[in-house]
């Protein structure tokens, strides 16, 4: 009360939340995060844009008396060991890539969320969750997915089933170990106080509040989703042929490596460099997440 | 009592003097102006109480006694610190080895960050005694000081083998000591050692702090909030508030002098009184000023009752009478208070 | 006074804890009565219990056993929509202005979360003009409205705290060490504004704190706790003018007095510490560090028996 006297009471306009608007502003101050989403954006851009100007039988006809051609106008990374057009490939093929990883990521977090967000606010149903996680954490994920596709047969619905479930354990963990660190919090007991019924407080209350760390934790495993994927092309039992992917390109490449390394180099680096970007991304959005590092 | 005496006997060895100290934590952002001219004298064996509140530059005064202040932000910019008569701040790191644990001992408001958790509290205090080991004490010796000092703090010496997790807040709090007491320092920083305890056990340790100061005649820095543990324990008290010490004097002149500074008689109308039943508490309004943006002329204008023109404009004098001293604007005409030239 | 009915009432409330099979008791026997407009302090050191009581009363913890009165109706059983109806009438202010505001809602939004839960107003406009009028109540700046929790200091932050507690138009308010965290001078800013509403709102306040001399500036009864049980209560001037049991007077001599005068004087200091609420002994649990404690002390339960004028003690010796 004694303060009314010395602070002038304007009246101030009740703002609606804008904390994407506040968040974007944080995102924007670190460098190597903007480079990562900048250079991200870029690659997905071309990948997810290129069939508008390249048809897809351009990555699979083939030309056998131009094969390994080296860069031309034609084709400008070159051809392949069948002659077909290199570039078309690396773009098609990173789109593929890249689907599997959002939509894999996209499932994991679903069903891996929920369920670690129930493991943590239900103590009853906790035990049966978590043991369930841990029997499936103890396979190693590559292995599971091995073993899903094969028994399933290998196609692309298989693949991304296949690669979601082995992430899943991951997910659940971190979204269960966000959600407990919150639920202990006295504002969760406040809005308990004041009749908050349990759906508002996990939607309102504890997931803004790890909402970062899940966002983190998927764009992270994103660049994970996407290496398993490029793995399980790579031993044969992904993406299937002719169809490309950077995991399959690089497991055909792998034969020519000492006569047509741009074969092998270039699906290479394009996993890389979106695993790698996809991290930047990460890093900086946790810290832009976090207003107590608001400057 | 003990106080008048101390401070009346100008030939008593002075073991700590602080001459007009400054720190800054600097960032990238911003400078944070923690101690701004603190100058404060501490005779052996005497009891030195450092009142404030939070952010007041209490611990950052005592950190930099030590030399512990953070080193990549923590910064020293003016002043000087004596210890037995040579300054702290050319020491090299050996002699600053030999004064942290030898010469000062500090222990902190949480005792479970300050004790490693996988080591046993013998294991802990032995370390510590055989890091400052100059009188050449034998592994047996070692133990046998142990044992010793646990019997000192009040624990049973067959203890020493359990870890910190197995003892309560009040007995961690115990070992802290045991540990700080393990080298006989000739000072002990004791930065609000009972803040974290219940009642009856803040008594038992505060009783205990006091015993042992007394048995070895160390000086003691007692940093609280806590106007009571103040007048329980300390021979002179030094009020801050903003990096300064705006009033310094005697546990009797800051208890029962006529003058205070007027943030001092905030302090005192702000606690509820335990024997008599007040209608309403005088608080001090706002906050603390922002560190990195203090105001201009007297730190505490803003939120000070009696403040004048003056103390916006100028920054006050220190004005002192038999060892009272009072940086205040408004103490110039006030009885027997004269401008401290020595300080001002 | 005795033709009045308490605003809350509770009798033999117990709640026990499940700590790996053995049962921990937080609150044990606890009978006690608060008026329209008065405030009863209970104090007590760390796990002593009393802020598991004042969640018990506030229905935010299961009781064991024991009933709780809420202006005469026992709501120990309530359910549900007639839950939330009391719960509306009853608020809790928490120790650490930190923890217990969400970090993601905006001053105004953590203000009128609790009028928007409970359909107070039809449209969410009101709901944050109302919450504007608990900021100017509570002494907060308007402009402070769009701000996060972490952007102001803690006494401030305590205030929002307290404008929540009082966003439902409550009569009973478990303050519980709402002052605790606070910087002294803070701390006399917040415990005048609590007052202040008393007085002008008519409050009813059970003041949960360690802080003795907080609980006598703000109590009109006092109870003391110690492992769970009341081991005494009474009307706050005369608890702390003439303290009965040996617990009461040892946390009496054991504060440090902010008087030099006070200085040299004998301080009961209480050996050892508080024993463990884990399956406790049948006797006085003060008994194992009671000077004057006899055989009987550690055996036999003792009652909570008035000693005149409502000053209940619960003390063996004192027959």
């Amino acid at each position: 009360m004694e303060e009314n006297l010395m602070e002038e009471n304007l009246d101030v306009d009740f703002r609606k939340q804008s904390n994407a608007k506040e968040i974007w502003r944080r995102f924007k101050k670190n460098r190597s995060a903007m480079i990562g989403l900048v250079l991200f954006v870029f690659m997905f851009a071309a990948c997810f844009i290129a069939p508008l100007f390249v048809p897809y039988t351009s990555v699979t006809r083939q030309d056998t008396k131009n094969k390994f051609a080296p860069p031309s106008v034609a084709h400008i990374a070159g051809t392949d060991n069948f002659g077909r057009d290199e570039m078309a490939r690396i773009l098609y093929g990173g789109r593929m890539t890249m689907s599997i990883g959002f939509i894999a990521a996209a499932i994991s977090l679903l069903v891996g969320g929920s369920l670690g967000m129930m493991a943590s606010f239900y103590d009853k149903a906790d035990n049966l969750i978590m043991r369930f996680i841990d029997i499936l954490a103890s396979i190693p994920p590559i292995l599971m997915a091995l073993a899903i596709v094969s028994a399933m047969g290998t196609n692309l619905r298989n693949v991304v089933i296949a690669i979601s479930i082995s992430r899943m354990p991951a997910f659940c963990r971190v979204v269960r170990a966000a959600v407990m660190g919150i639920v202990d919090q006295e504002y969760i007991e406040a809005a308990r106080a004041g009749g908050t019924g349990d759906f508002r407080i996990l939607t309102k209350h504890v997931l803004p509040n790890c909402l970062g760390t899940i966002i983190v934790q998927t764009t992270m495993n994103m660049s994970l989703l996407m290496l398993a994927a490029a793995s399980l092309s790579f031993i044969g039992m992904g993406v299937q042929p002719p169809a490309p992917e950077w995991g399959s390109m690089l497991s055909e490449a792998r034969e020519y490596m000492r006569s047509a390394p741009s074969l092998m180099i270039l699906p290479g680096l394009g996993i890389v460099l979106v695993t790698t970007q996809l991290n930047l991304i990460g890093d900086g959005l946790r810290d832009a997440f976090d207003p107590r590092l608001k400057t | 009592m003990i106080a008048k005496e101390t401070t009346k006997e100008a030939t008593k060895e002075q073991m700590l003097e602080v001459k007009d100290l400054f720190v800054e934590y600097q960032t990238d952002l911003e400078t944070i102006k923690a101690v701004n001219g603190v100058s404060f004298s501490l005779a052996k064996g005497e009891t030195l109480g450092l009142v404030g509140e939070t952010g007041a530059g209490k611990t950052t005064t005592a950190l930099a006694l030590m030399r512990l202040l953070p080193e990549r932000t923590g910064k020293i910019k003016q002043g000087d610190i004596l210890i037995n008569g040579s300054s702290v701040l050319k020491s090299s790191d050996k002699e600053l080895m030999r004064l942290r644990g030898e010469t000062i001992a500090m222990i902190f408001q949480d005792p479970m960050t300050s004790l490693n958790p996988v080591l046993t509290i013998g294991d802990q205090i032995s370390e510590s005694i055989s890091l400052h080991n100059s009188q050449g004490r034998t592994a047996e010796q070692i133990q046998l000081r142990v044992d010793e000092v646990l019997n000192m703090v009040g624990i049973p010496s067959a203890r020493k083998g359990e870890y910190p997790h197995q003892f309560s807040g009040g007995m961690r709090q115990r070992v802290v000591i045991a540990i700080a007491m393990a080298c006989e320092p000739d000072l002990l920083i004791a930065d609000e050692p009972t803040t974290a305890l219940d009642v009856t056990i803040q008594a038992q340790v505060l009783m205990m702090i006091r015993n042992l100061r007394d048995r070895l005649g160390m000086s003691l820095i007692m940093i609280t909030h806590d106007l009571g543990i103040v007048a329980q324990t300390c021979d002179n008290v030094a009020v801050m508030y903003a990096g300064e010490l705006v009033e310094v004097g005697s546990a009797r002149d800051i208890f029962k002098a006529a003058h205070h500074h007027p943030y001092t008689d905030g302090l005192f109308g702000s606690i509820p009184k335990l024997r008599e039943r007040v209608k309403r508490l005088k608080p001090i309004s706002g906050l603390m000023p922002d560190p990195t943006r203090l105001p201009t002329g007297c730190y505490f204008s803003p939120r000070c009752p009696l403040c004048a023109d003056i103390c916006r404009e100028r920054k006050p004098d220190v004005f002192a009478k038999d060892g009272h001293k009072i940086k205040c604007h408004l103490r110039i005409n006030a009885d027997g208070y004269i401008k401290d030239e020595v300080r001002s | 006074m005795t033709t009045q009915t308490p605003l809350v009432k509770t009798t033999g409330l117990k709640k026990y804890f499940n700590v790996s099979k053995k049962l921990l008791h937080a609150v044990d026997d606890i009978d006690l009565e608060i008026f329209p407009g008065k405030t009863l302090g209970v104090v007590g050191e760390s796990g002593c219990g009393k802020s598991t009581l004042g969640r018990v009363i506030l229905r935010l913890l299961e009781p064991t056993s024991g009933d709780i009165f809420y202006d005469g109706e026992n709501i120990t059983k309530y359910r549900g929509s007639r839950l939330k109806e009391i719960r509306a009438q009853m608020q809790i202010i928490f120790q650490d202005p930190y923890s217990s505001l969400n970090p993601r809602m905006s001053v105004a939004e953590i203000i009128a979360e609790y009028m928007i839960v409970n359909h107070v107003y039809k449209r969410k406009t009101e709901a944050f003009s109302q919450a504007a009028k608990l900021m100017d109540l509570v002494g907060l700046a308007r402009r402070y409205a769009n701000l996060y929790p972490h952007e102001l200091d803690g006494g401030r932050r305590q205030r929002i705290g307290v404008a929540r507690a009082l966003s439902l138009n409550p009569s009973f308010i478990v303050c519980d060490e709402p002052v605790s965290a606070l910087d002294v001078s803070i701390q006399a800013q917040i415990l005048n504004l609590l007052m202040d509403l008393q007085e002008n709102i008519g409050l009813t306040y059970m003041f949960i704190t360690h802080d003795l001399s907080v609980v006598r500036h703000i109590s009109d009864d006092i109870m003391v706790m110690y492992l769970g049980q009341c081991v005494e209560r009474a009307r706050a001037d005369e608890l702390f003018d003439n303290p009965l049991h040996p617990y009461t007077k040892a946390l009496l001599s054991a504060i440090p007095e902010p008087d030099i005068d006070a200085r040299n004087k004998e301080i009961q200091i209480i050996r050892g510490e508080v024993t463990s609420p884990i399956n406790p002994p049948a006797g006085c649990r003060f008994a194992p560090r009671c000077e004057s404690a006899t055989e009987k002390c550690a055996t036999e339960a003792v009652e909570l028996v008035d000693r005149g004028e409502g000053h209940f003690v619960a003390c063996a010796k004192m027959d």
